[in-house]
């Protein structure tokens, strides 16, 4: 295990094998400590994670936010047993280490100065644990970006002003204040501003992008819940960014089509 | 460490008194000039400035000169110009007057003056930087005490705005200068064996402009606040109240400030290191302070462009940043962030050799893998100008660059996973002397690797496109600039105390204070996780009813923070006055700042030392010393 | 707290003192070509971006584009007359060394007022589009950088007049070199900016 290779010492007999090497390593008694306080230190990050995490995250409405979900907890229980090495030996050496008083502790430690295979297993590690995150978030990241390509996608022009969202719908040439989408529908939002930036960011759905005045934007997602959900402004727009935040209602294809019909204010969407 | 003596000339002079003008000039002075120049400037900038159509433009253009005019002012009361005016006619300073300048047998008084003495420079920095985490750390009670229920109300949303910003602005500027300012310029020439900065005068150049722009940040509550946030985002800032041309001016002097600076500190670590002291005996802090200042140079330009070009838009109606006429959004936000992502590091990297500084002394074990660190640092600072883009995968600037910024973002974990590497490496097998500062380094290693591990989660794009402008968000760069940085630097400081005050910092209260900040910072921004990774956007002055337990929460946490800074306010207070005596090494410490006397005399070292180890020998039989 | 003691007085060297200045002015030119870079950066993305055709107005004035070259033609002219004068104080040959000192200060302040007369004659106002407002932002802030450089020359001259240069002492004039050349880099970005209009 790579966690006793990077403490092992400097200067050992090197004509042993290296088996022996590594059990009389994982047999010294502050190895052993330090694999304790690992194995407790995993087990308490994964355990808290596994139990709250899930919980604290926003409802998903849409594939988009199962991956975001997913992502969240495979990044936190790759990175439990590396924090979890930090936290070890850290408490390793205050527990079994400590010295107290006023004068300096004695200069009677070992001596090391650097060891080449502690340096060369972590470099590795890390180096492989950050080709993983690459190769999983671009794999994600093509995967979200699917309902932005499907061929029958419903477009919506979102337009974000101090301190209001308004919703068009090109095809129905309609215009509202709460945004009503058909469930399992893909939805391209083109998103534009009248004034300072705005972010638009629908919670459920794990969709963000910036409203900016004069440029527009395109997200896209496809949600797959019936529901209401939220839109909140994620960037700070000036007195009332706090309040600027409206509805998401996702309702059936049926339900969806006898709202578009009904009489709603008709207007232009301005030329891009 | 092992040193040899060199005797070098010296020369006595008779005292031949003859300082002129620099004299009669100080801190009342040049507020006298500074004040007396605003107020004439600002009446005839009224006549003068014709009232138009665009009223709003006359008042900024009226505001601007005013500021411009009490900085010039100040700059020349407090003597700034002194130096480059004598240049200028030929008469370069004497003997007397460069000793002067330093501060020679002046007592207190030199604090109040354009002091050249690094050691009075860093004083200076450091009640400074103590005073902006005081107001600071006001603003972020009254942010929490108003968060403190869902519906905000105590605080009218444009004065919480403001408050926002100001909290982000003093603490960035209070991060930023913690450890490069006190110990940057009191410690670094010293453990070099250095007997002076390159540039001392650059050095009180660097901290007056600092003090100059002072005033012009607290103008700001009388010009309406600065409520767009410390980002500045245009066109947000263009809409603003005048508050926005206070902020202008306070970001372009103060990148002007850290130019000096850095090219002051890097100077000095790169041309006075002692006799001997080539780069593998060269203390860590050294290449960690030169990183982060040689970072912040390129770095403030940027961002003091974006200012020039938000000045020119509010004042003369220029269109950088307006949409409706080729001006763009994005634009601001590049260059805020190229100047953005490299400024975290500049606030993390001393405080992480700081504590590199501090472990190997009381582990007692040598620092483990000096290269690894070397590495780690300078890999940090490489990658830290390739990441930018990581602050703008949700802008929808350029979508097809996400993917390179994040692998950019990602790399980055590498280098500053050997940082870690360097701290465990030290601490295995050592000792743990229990005191103050050996506590800032394992409340490092807990925090940092929070932070850093919630930075993985953000550099994802998708999960970014969810997180982004979140609580969670705020919770992350606190846990990296609060948790690692600010306790980096409070280590720093019990470190560092004896030798700069020749008083020990009260070790009970500063345990009774370790210890409420820490769990209650872990309270706090649990808490903000919580509500974050729920969905609460950052910056808001109120919330949906779900936030409300994490927001309870955080706003305890935060009191509890606040009760332990105070504790340690009081503590740095008394031990100043009447703590107990240090000696010239009390933590039987190798690197050279140790080896002088305490008080440190004007000149730090009478005869210069040479260095034929490094400073970390702890447990390395010596061969020779003398 | 620091204490003052006995006086101490240590010698350096020219050379080492010169040594610092140098590096000193090498590190402040790379502030400010961080900065000069972003205004290059920001003119470019503007012209490349042009949001709602907005970089130049329709029927919208432009500056000649040889402008900038002009400024940079007589920045180049001072900069060899103060580098054949830092040669002739190596040398310490005092007359050649003050000619060219001053006539290098007349010829910046000769770009000065080329500099001056381009900004009073701009045939467009800064609103016009984000042409015009980089076109006043490179100007100006060229201005600025000519006025430092003027005291800096000037002051070289005025300290070679009181013979305060020698082949020793030759410190000063070096570094201000080295930042005068900055100067004619940092003009001729501005003058390559505005060649595309």
């Amino acid at each position: 295990m790579w966690l006793m290779q990077m403490l092992s010492e400097t200067g050992e007999d090197t004509t042993k094998q290296s088996g022996n090497r590594v059990s009389s390593f994982l047999s010294r008694r502050d190895v052993q400590q330090a694999i304790r306080a690992w194995v407790f230190w995993a087990v308490t990050l994964g355990g808290l994670g596994y139990l709250f995490i899930p919980h604290l995250m926003a409802d998903s409405a849409s594939k988009t936010m199962d991956i975001v979900k997913s992502t969240f907890m495979a990044f936190y229980y790759t990175s439990v047993p590396v924090a979890a090495v930090v936290l070890a030996i850290a408490t390793q050496t205050v527990l079994h280490n400590r010295h107290t008083g006023t004068a300096p502790p004695p200069d009677d430690n070992p001596a090391i100065e650097t060891n080449q295979m502690a340096n060369i297993v972590w470099v590795v590690i890390s180096s492989a644990l950050c080709v993983f995150l690459l190769v999983w978030g671009l794999v994600v990241d093509n995967v979200v970006a699917e309902p932005s390509r499907a061929a029958n996608a419903t477009v919506v022009n979102v337009t974000g002003q101090q301190w209001i969202w308004t919703f068009n719908y090109p095809d129905a040439h309609k215009d509202t204040s709460e945004l009503y989408l058909p469930v399992d529908q893909p939805v391209i939002f083109k998103v534009q501003s009248k004034d300072v930036t705005h972010a638009f960011w629908i919670v459920q759905m794990g969709i963000k992008i910036n409203a900016n005045r004069g440029e527009i934007t395109e997200t896209a997602v496809t949600p797959n819940k019936i529901g209401v959900f939220d839109v909140r402004c994620a960037e700070l727009c000036g007195l009332l960014h706090a309040h600027m935040q409206t509805r998401v209602h996702v309702v059936s294809k049926a339900d969806y089509e006898k709202w578009l019909a009904n009489q709603g204010s008709v207007e232009q969407w301005p030329a891009s | 460490m092992a040193s040899e003596l060199i005797t070098e000339d010296r020369t006595r002079h008779s005292a031949k008194k003859s300082v002129g003008i620099i004299r009669h000039l100080n801190l009342g002075t040049a507020v006298i000039v500074g004040a007396l120049l605003a107020v004439t400037v600002n009446r005839i900038a009224t006549k003068l400035i014709i009232e138009g159509d665009e009223t709003w433009r006359r008042h900024d253009q009226i505001v601007m000169a005013t500021m411009l005019a009490w900085f010039i002012g100040f700059m020349i009361g407090i003597g700034a110009l002194v130096g480059p005016t004598r240049w200028f006619f030929g008469k370069d300073l004497n003997h007397d007057e460069a000793m002067f300048l330093a501060g020679k047998d002046m007592g207190i008084k030199r604090y109040f003056r354009y002091t050249t003495d690094h050691k009075v420079v860093g004083i200076q920095y450091l009640i400074l930087t103590i005073a902006l985490f005081f107001i600071g750390g006001v603003l972020a009670m009254l942010i929490r005490t108003n968060l403190g229920h869902e519906s905000g109300g105590l605080i009218p949303p444009q004065v919480y705005n403001s408050i926002v910003g100001f909290h982000g602005l003093i603490m960035i500027i209070a991060t930023i200068i913690m450890i490069t300012g006190p110990f940057g310029n009191f410690i670094l020439p010293i453990m070099i064996g250095a007997r002076d900065m390159a540039f001392p005068r650059l050095n009180a150049l660097s901290f007056w402009l600092l003090i100059s722009i002072l005033p012009i940040l607290a103008a700001t509550i009388a010009l309406g606040g600065i409520p767009m946030g410390w980002s500045g985002y245009n066109p947000l800032a263009d809409q603003g109240p005048l508050g926005v041309d206070s902020y202008i001016f306070t970001i372009v002097i103060f990148a002007i400030s850290s130019a000096v600076a850095g090219a002051n500190i890097t100077t000095t670590a790169m041309k006075m290191r002692a006799r001997g002291m080539n780069w593998s005996r060269t203390p860590l802090f050294v290449f960690g302070t030169v990183a982060s200042v040689a970072l912040a140079l390129p770095a403030f330009p940027v961002f003091m462009l974006s200012q020039v070009m938000s000045a020119m838009d509010r004042a003369f109606g220029a269109n950088f940043f307006n949409p409706e006429f080729g001006g763009s959004a994005w634009l601001y936000e590049n260059l805020f962030w190229i100047m953005g992502h490299p400024e975290v590091y500049v606030i993390l990297i001393p405080a992480v050799v700081a504590i590199m500084e501090i472990t190997p002394v009381f582990a007692r074990k040598p620092l483990f893998s000096f290269n690894m660190a070397i590495v780690g640092i300078f890999g940090i600072v490489g990658l830290s100008i390739f990441v930018w883009a990581h602050h703008m995968y949700i802008s929808g600037w350029a979508p097809l660059l996400n993917g390179p910024f994040m692998l950019t973002t990602e790399l980055i974990s590498i280098p500053t996973g050997l940082l870690f590497l360097v701290i465990l490496g030290t601490i295995w097998r050592g000792s743990v002397w229990t005191r103050l500062p050996m506590l800032s380094v394992y409340a490092l290693l807990f925090n940092f690797i929070i932070g850093g591990v919630t930075g993985i989660f953000l550099s994802d794009v998708p999960e970014d496109a969810a997180l982004h402008g979140s609580m969670f968000v705020t919770a992350h760069f606190h846990y990296t600039l609060m948790g690692a940085g600010l306790t980096g630097a409070l280590g720093a400081l019990a470190y560092w105390f004896p030798k700069m005050t020749g008083r020990m910092l009260d070790e009970k209260l500063g345990r009774i204070s370790f210890w409420l900040v820490q769990i209650g910072f872990t309270v706090t921004f649990f808490g903000m996780f919580a509500v974050g990774l729920e969905g609460q956007p950052r910056r808001v002055e109120a919330y949906d009813i779900i936030f409300k337990n994490g927001n309870l929460i955080s706003t305890m946490g935060a009191y509890t923070i606040f009760i332990g800074m105070l504790i340690l306010l009081a503590a740095v207070i008394t031990s100043w006055r009447n703590g107990e005596i240090a000696g010239s090494n009390p933590w039987g410490a190798q690197t050279l700042e140790w080896m002088t006397p305490t008080p440190v005399p004007l000149e730090n070292f009478e005869v210069l030392p040479v260095v034929t180890t490094n400073p970390y020998q702890y447990g390395i039989k010596q061969e020779t010393s003398s | 707290m620091t204490t003052p003691t006995h006086e101490v007085m240590h010698h350096e060297s020219a050379a080492t003192v010169g040594v610092r200045d140098r590096q000193g002015v090498l590190l402040l030119v790379l502030a400010d070509a961080a900065f000069a870079l972003s205004v290059v950066f920001s003119y470019f993305y503007l012209r490349m971006g042009n949001t709602q055709n907005g970089w130049i107005p329709v029927d919208g004035a432009t500056a000649d584009k040889m402008n900038g070259w002009i400024v940079v033609g007589a920045l180049i002219a001072s900069a060899l007359l103060f580098r054949l004068g830092y040669q002739a104080t190596v040398l310490s040959n005092k007359g050649k060394s003050l000619a060219c000192y001053s006539l290098a200060g007349i010829a910046l302040l000769v770009s000065i007022w080329i500099q001056l007369q381009q900004i009073l004659h701009i045939p467009f106002g800064i609103s016009e589009g984000t042409y015009s407002s980089c076109y006043y932002l490179i100007t100006y802030t060229n201005l600025i950088h000519l006025v430092l450089t003027a005291f800096i020359v000037l002051g070289i001259a005025n300290r070679d007049r009181m013979d305060l240069f020698d082949s020793e002492k030759h410190w000063h004039p070096l570094v201000s070199n080295i930042w005068l050349n900055w100067v004619v880099i940092s003009a001729a970005l501005g003058a390559i900016c505005t060649m595309f209009v």
